[in-house]
């Protein structure tokens, strides 16, 4: 589904210049469950940035499908992106003015989707996550777990085929994490391709391969048995 | 400690460029203008209040009640009214007498005609103007004497040191210079009301002519054309002296007519002090036009404060977090307090200095606009301080209280949270409204008032104004006795179509009217007030007036013509005099069509017949805010004072020197005022297009700052929804979707300010053009227009901005969370 080839990332400040990814290669299937892992600072944000769509790299390639997207401009980056890939943050990043719904419901807002059919979806995916019955609280009301499904909600409803999470578990008690970890392999299980960066190795053992960085490196990587 | 948080203020507002900037200037522009303004009405209230005894000196006016009518008041009295007064009434300590006459002298070698004050010998013992050389006790005790001031000496001789030298005028009498004064102050009524610069004694002869007429006044109590000053005795309230006014005058003064009892005629006392802004016939500061001033100045400065405390608190909401981090480290609410006052004071001083600056550097052309003379002493430090420090302390105590007051009040927990907490987004928008609101009631203003000015300068004025040439200064014995001359050997010179003299030409503003009736209407019937013009045979015909019926004045029936004497009732001369009537004046009077109304009799004053000639279309005299008046002409001839000349539409260069030739020629003596009528009339719709002109310029200025504050507002909204609008991205919003949806967020207010403004113009507005009695209609399009226009100006301040944003990589944007 996506091939990262000799992928760099330089961030340029005035003063100094940071090598976050160096010479990265990376091949990802459809399907697959993959968790990323590392010390704090090696890269893993900046990779799935990159992956995302979010930012461009500083050189090399990234294969999208088909598509070298690595020199695409915001724009055209911004169309794929919303229509293939979902994102789920370690700060859940909900809007705080909106309610439960409304923040599920955004992400259909620049789909072309009617109204009908927008509010069924979004019912479908609370439903999904097991939080509509709070659908029309605001963020601060609820918990960091209840808070994270609706991230979750937020991120499938528009029915991407590839989910990003960075740290989807770092702000949540083990219960919660369980939880999360478990909707996500549920939709791994549906065919979503997952990609996930995680501090936490028992939750890393939810995927199916893990990628080690260290340095803005590819050190190892590991298939787990199936 | 003090020093640490001036260093972090600074420092603080060096990182925050942007708002600075937006803050420092848009405040200083509010400051400059409202302290340009402030100087102006200060100055305009504060006339001839340095004279020693200013509050014992009073203007006697002469006031005229009657029932139904407005009351009038006029600024001049008769000639033997002061003396009377200091005989009579023990409360007058001195009085003054002022009457202007113009005097012709030869300058470098060409006559030139000047003006001089006949004034009572204590002038400039009440008035305080300081004498650079000679005596103010007794520079004026004899007749044959002048005092001059400085400019006027170094004018006629060089030099200020003119004591003792002779001032010759072409009549050939001199005038010996006895004082010499500094140039008056221009917040004094004889620069701009009466503007004075020569002073003679009241017994001074001339020998031009006008020594007979003038001593002839001293008995004539119905003749109103001197200035009459009295100084009171100390301790005097001058409303005790009002119940005596009407029985001295009645003793004197004969009324009008036996039938009018009804009428109370009487005089005031206008403290000296109050003259200016209590304009009397049009002249002064009106307290409307100061009103409108400070109206405008506060708008415009209260624009610029919301914009400050709008932007100051916005900017505050982000440093939340830095708040509740020293908060956290035990800061306490008072160093906060203090902290966030002192970025606002140092930032408002800022401004405020950078506002004098502006005022420095615009107030010339502010006052040049305006049209006013301000002495230079005004705009010296001391008073641009005392203009300029109150708003600058109030805005930056508000601007620095609010967010130091909500901000430090909080738990730090909450803060923590981020800064959505620190709120106030209602209150901004609410400002912001209020803020276009002012701005598009000026622009409304604006527009309404550039379309009546235009509308009225192209008002068809019942007369050709182009292609017409003045020329003034007939009313002296030479100039009256050489009309028929001039009148004749003008009419011969090609390129000129026809020629008459008259006292006026219209605009003028002059304003002789009197009473007229018809023969056979009771006594009880109210006189009809016209408007009487003394012309000369082809007058009307040079003025361009389309003829209706009869016929106009006639060289060749010498019974048309009559003079102001052959008028008064009572000489035994019942010839009937002949007249021409506007259109409105047969119908005011109800004769019914023009051709009807040739050959019927009006009585003038009560019973002299005047028999109606014929009838021409209506005039316009005054400006488009008066309608056409009922007029009255007659061919006087010792009323003569302007020769009109209408030239052919082939007349160069070459007649206009024809024409200034044979003036000189014929009346050497006399000074050569020549102008165009178009010209003339222009100047009356000076003042209407100078306000306009003033007011489209504040009206910029103040969509000019409430657009830096909105500029700044946008970048502010952009920064603090930043990770909304990353968040928006990564959910698929294209640049176009964040790009509306912040616009709209600021279409809203603008919105609003529209409905409030609306209604407020309109009745505002309806009420200036009330004013006119040909008027524009209040167009529903301009409103419209100026709130689209409004809008249209929010959208390119913000959209900009919003772009900016919204066209950046979202990562950066979720880097803030
Ligand atoms: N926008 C940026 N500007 C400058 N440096 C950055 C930026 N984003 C990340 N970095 C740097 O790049 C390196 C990798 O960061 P990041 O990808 O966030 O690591 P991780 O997510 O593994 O902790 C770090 O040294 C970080 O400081
Ligand atoms: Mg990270």
């Amino acid at each position: 589904m996506l091939k990262l080839v000799d992928l760099t990332k330089v961030y340029r400040t005035e003063e100094v210049e940071t090598t976050a990814l160096n010479q990265v290669n990376i091949h990802i299937k459809q399907g697959e469950f993959v968790a990323i892992m590392g010390p704090s600072g090696c890269g893993k944000s900046s990779l799935l940035n990159i992956v995302g769509m979010l930012d461009n790299p500083s050189s090399g390639q990234y294969w999208f499908g088909d598509e070298e997207v690595a020199g695409y401009g915001e724009r055209r980056l911004a169309d794929i992106r919303k229509k293939n890939i979902g994102f789920i943050f370690q700060s859940f990043n909900l809007i705080d003015e909106l309610t439960v719904f409304e923040n599920v419901e955004l992400a259909l807002l620049y789909h072309d989707i009617p109204s009908r059919e927008r509010k069924e979806r979004v019912k479908e995916a609370l439903a999904k996550v097991n939080i509509a019955h709070r659908e029309s609280h605001l963020p601060q009301q609820l918990s960091g777990g209840q808070q994270q499904r609706v991230a979750i909600a937020r991120a499938v409803v528009s029915r991407p085929r590839m989910l990003l999470a960075d740290e989807p578990t770092g702000n949540l008690d083990s219960a919660n994490g369980e939880e999360v970890m478990n909707m996500l392999t549920e939709l791994n299980g549906e065919g979503t391709t997952i990609v996930m960066v995680t501090h936490s190795m028992p939750h890393a053992q939810y995927a199916r391969r893990i990628i080690n960085l260290f340095d803005g490196q590819v050190v190892a990587e590991n298939l787990r048995a199936a | 400690m003090l020093l640490n948080y001036l260093r972090v203020a600074l420092r603080v507002l060096v990182r925050q460029r942007l708002y600075t900037v937006l803050n420092g200037v848009g405040l200083a522009l509010g400051i400059a203008t409202a302290a340009m303004m402030g100087l102006f009405v200060w100055h305009e209230t504060h006339f001839d209040g340095f004279h020693g005894q200013a509050g014992r000196i009073f203007r006697v006016l002469q006031a005229r009640y009657q029932p139904a009518h407005a009351p009038s008041r006029m600024v001049v009295t008769s000639k033997p009214l002061g003396p009377t007064l200091a005989q009579d009434l023990p409360e007058v300590e001195t009085m003054v007498r002022v009457a202007r006459h113009f005097i012709v002298l030869r300058h470098q070698g060409t006559p030139v005609e000047d003006r001089i004050a006949l004034v009572d010998a204590p002038f400039f013992r009440l008035f305080d103007f300081p004498f650079l050389a000679g005596d103010p006790a007794t520079a004026l005790k004899d007749p044959g004497t002048v005092v001059m001031t400085e400019s006027q000496a170094r004018r006629y001789f060089g030099t200020s040191d003119a004591v003792g030298r002779t001032l010759m005028l072409t009549s050939g009498t001199g005038l010996t210079v006895t004082g010499v004064v500094r140039d008056l102050p221009s917040n004094t009524l004889f620069s701009r009301e009466l503007p004075l610069t020569l002073w003679t004694n009241i017994a001074t002869k001339f020998h031009d002519g006008w020594d007979p007429m003038f001593a002839d006044q001293d008995e004539k109590w119905r003749n109103d054309f001197i200035h009459t000053f009295v100084l009171l005795k100390p301790g005097v309230d001058p409303a005790t002296l009002a119940p005596r006014f009407p029985a001295l005058l009645a003793a004197h003064r004969q009324p009008m007519r036996a039938a009018t009892p009804d009428v109370v005629e009487t005089l005031e006392l206008q403290p000296l002090t109050a003259m200016h802004i209590d304009p009397i016939e049009g002249i002064g500061t009106s307290p409307a036009t100061l009103a409108a001033f400070v109206g405008v100045a506060a708008l415009v400065l209260g624009i610029a404060m919301v914009n400050f405390i709008n932007l100051s608190t916005a900017r505050s909401s982000l440093r939340a977090r830095e708040v509740a981090i020293r908060k956290t480290l035990g800061s306490r609410r008072g160093q906060l307090v203090g902290q966030f006052l002192l970025e606002s004071a140092l930032l408002a001083l800022a401004s405020g200095l950078l506002g004098l600056v502006l005022v420095e550097l615009a107030m010339p052309r502010f006052l040049g606009l305006l049209n006013v003379r301000v002495d230079g002493g005004f705009l010296s430090g001391g008073w641009l301080l005392v203009a300029v420090l109150p708003p600058v302390l109030a805005v930056g105590l508000l601007g620095g209280l609010y967010p130091a007051l909500v901000l430090s009040r909080p738990r730090p927990t909450s803060l923590l949270r981020g800064p959505q907490a620190a709120g106030g987004g209602r209150l901004r928008a609410a400002l912001v409204m209020l803020q276009f609101t002012a701005a598009i009631v000026l622009v409304i203003a604006t527009i309404v008032m550039g379309q009546q000015t235009r509308y009225a300068s192209t008002q068809d004025l019942g007369f050709r104004p182009e292609g017409a040439v003045v020329l003034r200064g007939l009313d002296r014995p030479a100039g009256l006795a050489g009309v028929q001359a001039l009148r004749d050997a003008l009419s011969r010179i090609p390129g000129v179509v026809s020629v008459g003299a008259a006292a006026n030409v219209p605009s003028d503003r002059s304003v002789w009217t009197n009473n007229y009736r018809l023969p056979g209407e009771a006594d009880s019937e109210p006189d009809l007030l016209f408007r009487t013009e003394p012309v000369d045979v082809g007058y009307l015909d040079a003025l361009g007036v389309p003829r209706l019926a009869g016929r106009l004045f006639d060289p060749d029936h010498p019974a048309d013509i009559t003079s102001r004497a052959g008028l008064r009732a009572g000489d035994g001369n019942r010839v009937a005099v002949p007249i021409v009537l506007s259109a409105a004046a047969v119908k005011r009077l109800g004769l019914g069509t023009a051709d009807q109304a040739v050959g019927r009799t009006v009585l003038y004053g009560g019973d002299e017949p005047l028999t109606v000639i014929g009838v021409v279309d209506d005039v316009q005299f005054d400006s488009a805010r008066s309608s056409f008046e009922p007029t009255i002409y007659m061919a006087m001839r010792d009323e003569l004072s302007i020769m009109l000349v209408r030239l052919a539409p082939n007349a160069d260069a070459a007649t206009l020197a024809a024409i200034d030739d044979t003036w000189r020629r014929l009346l050497p003596d006399l000074p050569l005022k020549r102008e165009f009528l178009d010209d003339h009339i222009r100047q009356v719709y000076e003042e209407e297009a100078r306000q306009s002109d003033l007011l489209a310029l504040f009206s910029g200025l103040a969509i000019l700052i409430a657009c830096l504050g909105l500029f700044g507002l946008a970048a502010f909204t952009a920064e603090r929804r930043t990770k909304e609008i990353g968040l928006r991205k990564v959910l698929g919003a294209t640049v176009a979707d964040i790009v509306r949806l912040l616009v709209w967020q600021f279409s809203k207010p603008v919105l609003m300010a529209n409905l409030v403004a609306w209604p407020l113009a309109w009745v505002v507005m309806g009420r200036w053009l009330g004013g006119f009695a040909y008027r524009v209609q209040l167009d529903p399009l301009i409103f419209a227009l100026a709130g689209l226009s409004a809008l249209l100006i929010a959208w390119a301040t913000v959209a900009g901005h919003a772009a900016r944003v919204a066209a950046a990589k979202p990562v950066t944007a979720l880097r803030y969370e």
